[in-house]
Parts: C-alpha cells; structure tokens; sequence
C-alpha cells in the first residue's frame, strides 16, 4: 500500500489490472439492437448494459485481460483507430463492470 | 357441473362441511364458510363457474370463519385462512365477499410459481392477448372491464399469468373489484353489465364487483398467445396517446411489475425476454374511455 510504509503485495496501475469475466453459461443475453439485457446466474441479477458496454463484456468472457488487450481486442474487431481516449473509455467500462459485480480482478 | 347447479341449501351445507371444490383458471381451490350473507354473494359471482368432482387436489384452501367472543355480538367480524393460517386481520362482516377475493389473489401471489406472474389485466381479441400491466390506481381495472363489455374476452382483471415453458397466457377470469369512482364510470360506461353490491369502508375505499361474462368462464381453458403489451396510465383531463415504448424499457417495467420475477431465476427473465420479444409494446395515456377503446380496437386491427 503506497505511502503506509507496509509493503502488501505488487502494485497495479489501473490499465495493468488484469479483468475476468464469468464462464459463458452463466450470462444469458437478450439483445436489442444497442441494449442489452443480461442475466447472471451466478448472482440472479439483471443488468441492462448499452452497447459498447455489452461489447467490453464479450470480449473478456472470450479472453481475461487487461483494459489495453480489451480495447485493442475490440479495436481490430471493429477496425476502429485506438486512442488514449479509448483507452479510458474502456478503463471505465471494466470499472462500472466491476462495480455490479459483473467482472473481478484475476488472480495475479 | 357449475355452481348454479347447485340448489342454494346443498351449496350452504357443502360450504358449511367438506367444502366446495371450485375452478377458476389452472386453480381448483376447496371454499369452507360458515359466515352470514358470503353464500348468496358467492353464489352470485361463481354460479357459472365449474364445480370439481371429489375427490381431487386443491391448490388452494380457503376458509372463512366468524370469530367468537364478545365482539362478535357488537361488531362481527370475519376471518380468511389460508391452508388453515391467518393472513389477514379480521374484518368486518360485511365485507366476506371482498376478503375472500383479496384472500385468493394473495394465495395466487404467493404460490403459483409455476408462471410468471405480472399485475396486469389481461384481454383477449382475435386469438391474442393484450397485456395491460399496471400498479393500483393506473386504471387497468377499469379499462380492462370497459373492454370487456364491448366483447373482449377477459383472461384475468389482476393477473397475467404466463406459462414458463411456452409463453402463453392462462386465462384466470375472476369477479372484477371496481373502486370508488371507476364504479359509476363503468356503469355509465356500460349499463348492461352485472354489480354487485357496493363495499364501503374497505382497505381500498368503496368496492363493487362486476360479474364475471359467462363466455369468458367458458373459456377459461383457452390459452392465447401474447400480442401487445400496454402500459395504461389514466390521468384526468388529459388526451389519449398511444405511444410505443422500446423493447428494453418494456422490459425493465414487465420485470419490475411481475410478483415474482426475481424468485424464479432465469425462468423468469427468459419468459420476460420472450414475452417482450413477441408483443408490440406501449404506453397509453387516456382519460376517455370511447377514445382509448377506439384506439386499441385500431391497433388489434391493423
């Protein structure tokens, strides 16, 4: 923990942070075009998830990883350029994921 | 056989002994009374619905007793169980009819998990039904009886009960409870149609009961498939629109107004998904009844 003196463990900065999602069979989807309903069996919560929120989702239950690999993963999928921008972006997707308990951080 | 064939004394004793084994929609449930003035009302408001042959099971058991002591000499009163428990605090005499009504639907809310349950009225035109989910105070009573009478089946007044493993609605035709002034916009609406009673001073203010159509008894073992959904909003004074809602938003206030979504898991937002998947999806605003039936007869035509 920076600053306390007590050393605890590696630190992350936040787009090292390595993200996992739950397996395949616990989410179940509906789509609508740009929304997305989600239900996750493992909490038998439901979520409504926009669709580049949805997207960031996707790609992590495909493969754990950090917000630059999700971000460069969507990237080459879409064709669309990656900026710093995106990069933020996709940090605060993962974030708000994390937040509903969607995703947690892999082990490291 | 139907309740009505029962001469009134044979029905008295049946209530009063091993009781009356009742359908109404998917639910047979077994009726015991032994209070005052409920035979005659029930009588009225079941006469065609189908007595079961003994024996069977009952999904239900509801029994009305008249509580002893002092009170009941003063101020008598009536109390509902349920599977032999009380859930209700007693009330008061007179109002038997309504207990047992308010009785049922608890039973059904809290058990028939075997469907996904929506507050909503519940119609049928042309082999589709239209979903009309609402919270009290929306209207949904009184329109749902204003459509009835002009020839829409009734499928439920309270519940939109939909089968987990197909989709498709169960009709539930029961008594329609009208409060304080829906009760004379529907008489006035349609003065052909059958009340009963009128119940002052209940949890819910002034109730009448409207009887049930006797096509829609018939047909209670008729399922139909979903067609629309509409979420109805009276509000005094204001002009009818009709404006359809996006799936997702449908969806999020179809989840939010089912008695039990949340218990049955997946089950429960997969018959959601589907049930929004296969309806066109609305909000009305009205505040005329001839307008709003005219607007949704145009849309169940088209």
């Amino acid at each position: 923990m920076a600053g306390d003196g007590i050393v605890d463990g590696p630190e992350h900065t936040e787009a090292e942070t390595r993200w996992v999602a739950p397996e395949k069979q616990e989410l179940h989807w509906e789509n609508w075009g740009k929304q997305h309903a989600l239900y996750d069996a493992r909490s038998g919560e439901t979520h409504l998830l926009a669709e580049q929120t949805a997207r960031v989702l996707q790609q992590l239950v495909a493969c754990p990883g950090t917000a630059r690999e999700v971000m460069e993963a969507l990237c080459s999928e879409s064709g669309e350029c990656c900026d710093e921008q995106s990069l933020e972006h996709s940090a605060r997707l993962l974030r708000q994921l994390h937040n509903v308990g969607l995703i947690e951080k892999a082990d490291t | 056989m139907n309740l009505a064939e029962l001469p009134g004394e044979a029905l008295a004793r049946r209530l009063e002994g091993k009781g009356i084994l009742l359908q109404t929609g998917p639910f047979t449930v077994r009726i015991h009374s032994r209070v005052e003035g409920f035979t005659q009302q029930f009588r009225r408001f079941y006469a065609s619905f189908p007595v079961v042959s003994e024996p069977a099971i009952a999904d239900f058991h509801v029994r009305l007793i008249m509580p002893g002591g002092i009170r009941r000499r003063w101020r008598p009163q009536v109390l509902l169980l349920l599977d032999g428990q009380e859930v209700f605090l007693p009330y008061p005499l007179s109002h038997a009819f309504p207990l047992f009504e308010w009785g049922l639907n608890w039973a059904i809310a809290m058990q028939a998990h075997q469907y996904l349950m929506l507050h909503s009225a519940a119609v049928e035109t042309a082999g589709k039904v239209m979903l009309l989910p609402a919270w009290p105070g929306s209207g949904k009573s009184t329109l749902c009886a204003a459509l009835v009478s002009r020839g829409w089946r009734l499928f439920s007044d309270e519940f939109g009960l939909v089968r987990i493993d197909d989709g498709l609605l169960v009709p539930l035709p029961r008594p329609t409870p009208l409060k304080n002034k829906s009760i004379d916009v529907i008489r006035e609406f349609a003065p052909g149609l059958e009340f009963g009673p009128a119940f002052h001073g209940t949890r819910k203010g002034t109730v009448a009961h409207l009887r049930t159509p006797d096509a829609s008894v018939a047909q209670a073992h008729i399922t139909a498939p979903p067609g629309w959904l509409v979420f109805p909003r009276y509000q005094a004074g204001v002009p009818l629109s009709l404006k359809p809602i996006a799936r997702p938003q449908a969806f999020l206030k179809l989840a939010n107004n089912s008695f039990n979504y949340q218990l049955l898991g997946l089950h429960g937002f997969q018959a959601v998904t589907r049930l929004v998947r296969h309806c066109d999806c609305y909000i009305l605003s009205y505040s005329d009844l001839d307008e709003a039936i005219i607007k949704l007869n145009q849309l169940t035509d088209t």
